[in-house]
């Protein structure tokens, strides 16, 4: 591995975020477009570069259930999925999380079949918000790899004792080249030391692993995994603040606000599609209007009073993800709305925004367009689904 | 043979949740519930066909087979009568018996 300023795909970022961790098991199976994350971690486990069991799986249940067994053995454990394959691992996701198993996996984000499509939304990885796993969206490759390296501190901190997903934008991000700084091994063993199992199982110490709670037990556990998901936001601080002193470079916590103070409409997004949303913001704001971007870096556990706090001066709110709840509306945009609410009388409107499905770019002139549309009607109070460029008339 | 019957710690509901272990994982001897009362066939062993093997000891999911001085014991607080230890002993030292007949 290369280490100083390289010319990487985020995928390839990824791959050598994940190979600083020294995962001790790497299980995964590969699948469009996540697949050169593990032929490059294949690379280097090949040439030694690499000291891990490397587990070739017949599948991503495999995948992520041999992830499990080696994390209850107290290793440090690393896989990587997307789409369909994040969808076969259902099961396992929960089990996992249930489980406390601090498992590190990277989600390239894809779409869903039916129809089939192999580019990038993020239907994938949103179904799957209520799996117990920490969620965290990056928007470039140097932010992947740096969260990379901070998910295993994140995951396996014992206040918070939950599997990270990280997810990163199929093509837009998995394979679009940027310039990345990629640390020395001896920086990233500073930041990150080994793994230090809060439980392991041991043949002089025996564990009986994943019980069953009855009805008299069952609550206690998930009110302790409810907890332990809910202190990753304060950790993600600390951790980014740790980061910071020991690479120089600092991605702040759950959101990262664009021009949101003073701003009248704000447009909330996650992903690499923020970048673009940023240009927007300078392009409108230098027109005098007062509009701003608010990026969900953390999407479990949800930011709601950091997003309350952040939002309580926008007149309107605008909600844009490549996702739909099929029946209903966006689920981010559920979730900001519910947030929102605790503001009464005084919340802005939200207006939720579904675009991108399936790999579709979004032209600047329709964030535009959705910028111009919150400040002349404000955010709306019911649960229409505004489509951005669909490529398609509605007669 | 070595000893093998585990301690079994029956499971006490704590009052307060900070007692309660972080997650659902305990040392291993704690039974969090038993199953016996599912039985509907129980095993009898013949411990003239038994060859300590221990075959029935690895497989039992419920930990019900273990040695004790020296001899295979069967312990019915534990066994639900799945009939695995019957189905793998290749001496065909145990077999299942109606509970009821």
């Amino acid at each position: 591995m290369k280490t100083g300023l390289q010319f990487l795909a985020g995928n390839e970022a990824v791959a050598a975020g994940a190979a600083l961790a020294r995962p001790q098991v790497v299980a995964v199976y590969p699948i469009t477009p996540q697949t050169t994350i593990v032929e490059r971690l294949a690379d280097w486990h090949a040439n030694g570069e690499l000291q891990c069991e490397f587990l070739h799986v017949e599948s991503e249940h495999s995948a992520l259930s041999a992830a499990m067994g080696a994390s209850a053995l107290g290793a440090r454990t690393f896989t990587a999925t997307s789409s369909q394959g994040l969808l076969y691992m259902c099961e396992c996701l929960h089990y996992a999380a249930g489980g406390r198993f601090p498992i590190v996996m990277v989600n390239a984000n894809r779409a869903l079949a039916l129809p089939w499509n192999i580019y990038g939304d993020q239907r994938d990885s949103l179904s799957q918000l209520e799996s117990g796993w920490i969620q965290l969206y990056a928007s470039n490759a140097q932010e992947a790899l740096d969260l990379t390296l901070q998910a295993f501190r994140l995951a396996e901190d014992p206040r918070v004792a939950t599997p990270v997903m990280l997810n990163v934008d199929g093509f837009a991000l998995t394979h679009t080249y940027e310039p990345v700084q990629v640390p020395e091994p001896a920086q990233a063993g500073a930041f990150l030391p080994a793994f230090k199992p809060a439980f392991r199982m041991d043949l002089d110490a025996p564990l009986s692993l994943g019980f069953s709670a009855g009805p008299r037990d069952n609550t206690a556990f998930k009110i302790a995994q409810h907890r332990g998901c809910l202190a990753a936001e304060s950790v993600l601080d600390e951790v980014d603040a740790e980061f910071a002193r020991h690479f120089g470079r600092s991605w702040g916590g759950a959101l990262e606000p664009w021009h949101v103070d003073g701003a009248e409409a704000v447009v909330v997004t996650l992903g690499s599609l923020s970048g673009e949303l940023r240009g927007v913001v300078d392009a409108l704001r230098a027109e005098g209007l007062k509009v701003g971007s608010l990026r969900l870096r953390l999407l479990r556990p949800f930011p709601a009073e950091a997003l309350r706090r952040a939002l309580a001066g926008a007149r309107a709110v605008g909600v844009l993800e490549k996702n739909v709840s099929v029946g209903f509306e966006g689920t981010v945009c559920s979730q900001v709305r519910a947030a929102l609410h605790p503001l009464g009388a005084a919340a802005p409107g939200v207006a939720g925004f579904t675009g991108g499905l399936g790999g579709r770019d979004i032209p600047a002139a329709e964030l535009e367009a959705v910028f111009l549309g919150l400040l002349a009607h404000g955010g709306t109070h019911d649960n229409a689904v505004g489509w951005v460029d669909p490529g398609v008339r509605d007669a | 043979m070595p000893e093998s019957r585990i301690v079994i710690v029956p499971w006490q509901a704590p009052e307060l949740l900070e007692d309660y272990p972080a997650w659902p994982h305990t040392p291993s001897g704690r039974l969090v519930e038993g199953h016996a009362a599912w039985r509907l066939q129980r095993p009898q062993l013949d411990p003239s066909l038994c060859t300590g093997c221990l075959q029935c000891y690895l497989l039992c999911p419920d930990a019900a087979l273990a040695v004790v001085a020296g001899a295979l014991e069967i312990d019915l607080r534990l066994c639900k009568g799945c009939g695995v230890c019957a189905k793998e002993c290749r001496q065909s030292a145990i077999q299942m018996a109606p509970e009821r007949s």
